[in-house]
């Protein structure tokens, strides 16, 4: 009995690889390959620049221009994110966001929230191949020294 | 049996799942930028009547001003013998940012020359238009600081608008 049952076993997994194997050869998966791109909006300073799936967000010189009791100096990027499907096809796909490298001297938010090392959820149904428009608030406190300014901020997509 | 049949069926959808995996990808969004160092200058406060106060640029106006008339608002009248003094007071105020210096130089210059027989004091030096007067190089940040504010008017000179323009300099040390 113990061995008929063990040969149904080998069976059925030799028969679940077969399958998978006969239905890759038979029929190539779709090529479903995401891609991230960045499209430039409204920023009160700076530019950014779009490179393929990344971007360069250029503030140069950020100073302070308004009321001398405020305790940041704020610059506001508003930009577009458009995650594209290989082939054209639609769905949804979850974005996240995280501060990569980061060099402590300001601190980002998206859309409001808080930017930090941990994945931060900014869509989690974006529409694959729609433009939406994202707010990246930054702010430099007062307190900190003249200098470079630098982060990196890592995009994730994921199909649903 | 049925444990065997159960572990068949999990292999089986192991199969599947296999197939169906989620696609993902990802970009990099590199943000650069030059933090740099200002100073802020305001007038907080001036004898007479004011307006834009709290901003760099504020104007006060004394009115019609005479010896043996009222002070003008928020002015003091000291008769002397052959002239006489209106005396206020002028804060103001330097904030920095983003700048590691601990302390300013102000300085006073007027943008005109006075009119004959009228002389103008802050903190006890005497204003002119050709060179800057040191009002402190010791100055504290984010505080407002009040200069004695004089307007000495010989009982010489003509009766005349007196309005000139005081431009405050603060450098950071």
């Amino acid at each position: 009995m113990k061995r008929a049952l063990t040969g149904i076993l080998m069976i059925a997994v030799a028969l679940s690889v077969a399958a998978a194997e006969h239905r890759a050869i038979a029929v190539a998966p779709p090529d479903d390959s995401l891609t991230i791109t960045f499209i430039e909006g409204d920023s009160n300073q700076g530019s950014m620049i779009p490179a393929g799936n990344d971007a360069w967000l250029d503030l140069k010189s950020v100073k302070r221009m308004g009321a001398s009791n405020e305790k940041s100096i704020r610059t506001r990027h508003r930009f577009g994110v458009r995650v594209v499907r290989a082939g054209g096809a639609g769905g949804s796909a979850v974005i996240t966001a995280l501060l990569d490298s980061y060099d402590g001297r300001a601190t980002y938010r998206l859309d409001g929230k808080p930017l930090t090392s941990a994945p931060l959820i900014v869509d989690a149904h974006a529409a694959v191949g729609t433009v939406v428009f994202h707010t990246l608030d930054i702010d430099v406190p007062v307190s900190i020294a003249e200098g470079p300014l630098a982060a990196s901020i890592t995009w994730q997509v994921t199909t649903d | 049996m049925k444990k065997i049949f159960a572990v068949v069926f999990v292999v089986a959808m192991g199969g599947f799942a296999s197939i169906a995996s989620a696609a993902t990808s990802s970009g990099t969004l590199t943000v650069t930028g030059t933090v740099a160092s200002s100073i802020d200058l305001t007038i907080e406060s001036a004898g007479g009547t004011t307006s834009g106060t709290g901003t760099a640029a504020a104007t006060s106006s004394l009115g019609s001003i005479s010896k043996y008339g009222a002070a003008p608002t928020g002015f003091t009248l000291a008769r002397g013998a052959s002239d006489w003094t209106l005396s206020s007071n002028v804060g103001v105020k330097v904030a920095k940012a983003n700048l590691t210096s601990t302390d300013y130089t102000l300085t006073a210059q007027l943008g005109s020359a006075p009119a004959t027989g009228i002389v103008w004091k802050l903190n006890g030096s005497t204003l002119s238009d050709s060179a800057a007067a040191t009002l402190t190089s010791t100055g504290t940040y984010a505080s407002t600081s009040n200069y004695a504010w004089d307007i000495v008017v010989a009982d010489s000179a003509a009766a005349a608008a007196i309005d000139n323009t005081i431009n405050f300099s603060a450098t950071s040390n």
